[in-house]
């Protein structure tokens, strides 16, 4: 498998698509810096958020690069000759699997040391302890790599180049805004303002008295779920460390990861290995 | 020009692509629609959810359109259609107008389960019978403008794994931009101030102050036709009674003139190989 990682790796310095994807996936958090500077009379006020703002992004174009990456595997018969070489498929679905992951890491990792470096000399300090940063990035990378395996396992399985585009791209707009809408879900208040309506019927903002929300969740079943797939999700493990949510088992979130990660590895090498590959 | 839509109506028909698009569209919208129902049982103004909603369907015909069309090229059957004496304008057009009854189709999918719940259980509706006409005539009208779009990157784009990446991620691109310009515009161009007496009891003159946040000029301009041409931006504005909605449609409509019009005369040029 080694020698397969290599050869990954060596293909993947030369592949157009990685260093499209690095170009566009730096330009975010610099555009990004660049705008909270100019809005805040020049200054940042806090790298906290800049450092974790982008993870969304990342994941993004881990699943344009993980798709074009993948596919020509398919495309180009590479996988055929792998196995022409002796090679099990569960091994090249590792070695796909680590070079995917490697990459999300990377792009990770870039994002982060440009808006550090980007963020320190525009005049932003970290004014948080610096641990709960630690275990926030270190949610955020688990999270990344869950998401690589999803989109490892759907390019695996689909065999059309095209296919595995549309596929993964979609899985990531469906889960991020799936995402948005679960934790929307979590944060609604318990209490409201009451709406004032006039007898036909027209809305004239809101009093002073409160009302029970009827959108609020009670703490039961339903709760329990919507923060259970919250948790799971990696997407919606982002979005919540990304806005500073309070999230319950919070220090579990990295074991969801991990589960995710267990779960589509297992499936993806079982249907991987039945797999005709014409 | 008929006989090559009835063909590829036969072939989408058929085809695993456009079957796999609606169920999961259809599926994905039962789902949605199940958990508004259940977590906001007390949501008002069904019909505006239902127009809300079209946006999501935009990313199914993309993903058919990209998909179905780059088969021609992949498995040659356009340079049959043009051995057999079909002009390419012609096939041009048959592929448009299947993309727009994909598209539409793949909307009606997404549309049901809600439509059903609002008029069968909801039936709470905020809007007339003609403004929500209206609302779906600005839907529809968006929906065929992006599925010209589509239609003119799959028709100039071989590399069909390319144009299928490039354009779902223009589309998640725009749709993840259009709160944004909607929140820029939505900024008070001024604020009033109101000027009181030295003892605070009297108010002695109102003025109005530009707003400092509030985009203007050029910037506004640009902002305010990225919002109402592309697609996302229309179907936003699909539910708004403030704006004059029958400009609308012609944005689509100019939208949809320019890039067929684009889209036929480059591929008029193209080299099929």
């Amino acid at each position: 498998m080694t020698k397969l990682l290599r050869a990954n790796f060596s293909r993947l310095w030369k592949t157009k698509s990685f260093w499209v994807c690095m170009i566009l996936m730096i330009a975010f958090p610099v555009l990004n810096m660049f705008s909270e500077w100019d809005m805040n009379d020049h200054t940042i006020v806090d790298m906290r958020n800049d450092i974790l703002q982008n993870g969304s992004e990342v994941m993004f174009f881990s699943a344009i690069f993980t798709a074009l990456y993948l596919g020509a595997d398919y495309k180009g018969g590479a996988i055929r000759n792998k196995m022409i070489m002796g090679i099990s498929r569960a091994q090249i679905y590792f070695s796909n699997l680590i070079t995917v992951s490697a990459v999300g890491l990377i792009y990770f990792a870039a994002q982060i040391t440009v808006n550090f470096g980007l963020g320190y000399a525009l005049g932003g300090r970290i004014t948080e302890p610096f641990n709960p940063l630690l275990f926030d990035i270190l949610i955020d990378l688990c999270a990344e790599t869950a998401m690589c395996s999803i989109f490892t396992m759907i390019g695996m399985m689909i065999s059309s180049k095209s296919k595995i585009v549309a596929a993964t791209i979609l899985t990531m707009v469906v889960t991020t805004y799936g995402s948005f809408g679960l934790i929307g879900m979590l944060d609604e208040p318990e209490l409201r303002y009451k709406p004032e309506i006039d007898d036909y019927g027209n809305y004239h903002g809101t009093t002073e008295e409160t009302e029970p929300n009827p959108r609020y969740l009670k703490p039961g079943l339903k709760r329990g779920f919507v923060t259970a797939v919250c948790n799971i999700l990696p997407t919606a493990q982002e979005l919540q460390i990304e806005e500073q949510h309070d999230i319950s088992g919070k220090n579990f979130l990295p074991l969801c990861s991990l589960g995710v990660l267990a779960a589509t590895t297992a499936a993806g090498v079982a249907v991987f290995r039945r797999k005709d590959l014409k | 020009m008929i006989k090559l839509l009835l063909a590829n109506l036969c072939r989408m028909k058929r085809s695993r692509i456009f079957i796999t698009c609606l169920c999961v569209t259809f599926t994905l919208s039962a789902i949605f629609t199940y958990i508004l129902i259940k977590i906001s049982p007390t949501l008002a103004g069904w019909d505006k959810i239902i127009l809300a909603m079209t946006a999501a369907p935009i990313f199914a015909s993309a993903a058919f359109s990209m998909l179905f069309f780059g088969e021609d090229y992949s498995d040659k059957t356009i340079r049959n259609k043009l051995i057999i004496g079909r002009s390419r304008t012609e096939i041009y057009f048959a592929n448009l107008f299947t993309a727009i009854i994909g598209g539409l189709i793949l909307t009606f999918a997404w549309e049901l389960p809600p439509a059903v719940v609002g008029i069968f259980v909801i039936k709470d509706f905020a809007l007339s019978a003609e403004s929500f006409a209206l609302g779906i005539l600005v839907c529809v009208c968006a929906i065929a403008s992006a599925c010209s779009i589509f239609t003119l990157a799959s028709m100039l784009i071989v590399k069909r794994s390319s144009a299928t990446a490039v354009v779902i991620a223009l589309m998640a691109g725009a749709f993840a931009v259009t709160p944004t310009i909607k929140n820029k515009l939505a900024v008070p161009q001024t604020f009033e101030i109101s000027e009181c007496n030295a003892d605070g009891t009297a108010v002695e003159r109102v003025f109005e102050e530009p707003n400092p946040d509030a985009v203007t000029g050029f910037p506004r301009a640009a902002l305010e036709a990225a919002y109402d041409l592309q697609p996302f931006g229309q179907i936003k504005q699909a539910d708004d009674e403030t704006r004059d909605r029958a400009v609308l449609p012609l944005c689509s409509l100019g939208v949809f003139t320019i890039s067929t019009a684009a889209g036929a005369a480059i591929f008029r040029r193209k080299d099929l190989k």
